[in-house]
């Protein structure tokens, strides 16, 4: 999925805000002014690219230039990020880096200070139904929508659900999670008359 | 273009003298400078912010490079460049009117950018500047006021260096009828009266309206393009071929 830039334009507006809180990070940040950085978001076949700049970043869902780092990992890879440990650690398990691999533990490191929602951000990019698979950031970034009022984004992942049909809706979502919970009660009852039946049966050598 | 007379050029739709056309787009950018920024909102329903947007993701800017934005005017795209060119890089910020590059370096200065931008008064027929002194040449939403777009391309290509590449985001022609028909509803009426209500300006807003018109389409710039000496030019339609990028190499 080639993320629509429409809804990285927020992402970019919600990291520049973090970023504002934090003068520390973002003159660190600033170090790596220009340079190019993509992100491979596994699972959602995402990608998203950051450059970094004096001021805060730029995130685009596509730029046309040699990346100088690759950081490839799930959302939750990324998540892990927030919490704290320590980041040359965690690129060895759960966030792979390619090409400058300097470059990529410097943006690790800056972003793992920055105790980003990452779930929460990136249900700017995917909408809404994906991110509820990916927790309950549905919820949260549904707060976060009437919060700021961002009435944009929600038109166009509306747009994109509704009119390009290119995310499912959460309708759609919904439905798909109410028949996987009916199969799976279904299963449980055909279990417990399979046991039932075995337990009628009478055994060999009965009789 | 074939359907001028050879001494006279297109004001929008009225033909008038060359030099005339000159002052007159002048006057149009003079009378709008300080409202510019909000007008582009309101007319473009915020939408020009994305467009910009692709425009640098294509250009591919990265740190350290030589950037020239021509019609610069308030400066969305140089602002965006100067942020990743970064210091060991250059950002020229080009208009050929005074007013729009005065609004221009304000603007940067209050958003706190400065060192990386120089700021250079020039008409984009004839720049001021060397040969090949450049990595990336662009110009948004300012080749349909040229007067003589070919020499715009040409000088454009002349001042790229080997690799280089050229963008030109402008509008362009709708790919489709209804679109089209829709569009030109808005820029002819929306357009002009919100051009007043918000400048005091509706005829600015018409000339703008029809410039739009009367530029070429995404097939003919492309073959403009080559014929100024750009390599592998290709165009990308933006909102259903309103706006189009166009961007070529030099090899
Ligand atoms: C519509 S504004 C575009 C401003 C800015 N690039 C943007 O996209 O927001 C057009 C600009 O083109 C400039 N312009 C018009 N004719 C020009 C020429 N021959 N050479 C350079 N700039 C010109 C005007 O002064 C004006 O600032």
């Amino acid at each position: 999925m080639s993320a629509e830039d429409a809804l990285v334009a927020p992402l970019e507006a919600a990291l520049n805000r973090l970023l504002a809180l934090d003068p520390e990070a973002r003159r660190d940040l600033a170090d790596l002014q220009g340079r190019v950085i993509r992100f491979d978001i596994l699972g959602l076949g995402l990608q998203l690219w950051l450059v970094p700049g004096a001021q805060g970043v730029q995130v685009y869902p596509r730029y046309d230039a040699e990346p100088d780092c690759v950081l490839r990992g799930t959302p939750l890879g990324f998540a892990r990020l927030g919490l704290g440990e320590r980041a040359d650690e965690l690129f060895k398990g759960a966030v792979e880096i390619e090409g400058d691999t300097a470059l990529g533990e410097r943006l690790g490191a800056i972003l793992a200070r920055l105790d980003i929602d990452w779930e929460e951000l990136l249900s700017k990019v995917t909408g809404d139904p994906i991110a509820h698979t990916l927790g309950q950031g549905a919820r949260a970034m549904r707060r976060q929508l009437a919060r700021d009022g961002d009435v944009l984004v929600r038109d166009l992942s509306e747009y994109l659900q509704e009119e390009a049909r290119l995310l499912p809706t959460r309708y759609e979502v919904d439905e798909f999670a109410d028949a996987v919970d009916r199969l799976r009660d279904d299963a449980e009852r055909l279990a417990a008359r399979v046991e039932r039946l075995q337990r009628l049966r009478p055994k060999p050598g009965d009789a | 273009m074939a359907n001028e007379r050879p001494d006279t050029t297109h004001f929008g739709f009225q033909q008038v003298p060359v030099e005339e056309k000159a002052e007159r787009v002048r006057q149009v950018f003079d009378s709008v400078a300080d409202r510019y920024d909000l007008m582009n909102d309101l007319m473009s329903l915020g939408i020009h912010r994305l467009w910009k947007r692709q425009a640098i993701a294509l250009a591919g800017v990265r740190r350290g490079q030589r950037v020239l934005d021509l019609a610069a005017g308030t400066g969305d795209l140089a602002g965006r460049f100067a942020e990743i060119v970064g210091p060991s890089g250059l950002v020229v910020f080009s208009d050929i009117n005074g007013a729009m590059l005065e609004q221009g370096r304000i603007r940067m200065a209050d958003a706190g950018r400065a060192g990386n931008i120089e700021y250079v008064q020039a008409d984009a027929q004839a720049l001021p500047f060397a040969g090949a002194c450049c990595d990336c040449v662009t110009m948004a939403f300012g080749l349909r006021n040229v007067t003589h777009k070919e020499r715009a391309l040409v000088e454009m290509q002349r001042v790229l260096r080997p690799g280089g590449r050229a963008l030109i985001l402008e509008f362009s022609h709708p790919l489709s009828r209804p679109l089209n028909t829709l569009y030109d509803l808005y820029s002819f009426n929306v357009l002009p009266t919100l051009g007043r209500l918000v400048t005091g300006d509706a005829d600015s807003y018409r000339y703008l309206a029809e410039s739009i018109r009367m530029h070429p389409d995404q097939e003919t710039l492309k073959a403009m393009m080559e014929a100024a000496g750009f390599e592998r030019c290709e165009y990308f339609n933006l909102t259903g071929g309103i706006v189009a990028i166009h961007r070529g190499w030099k090899v």
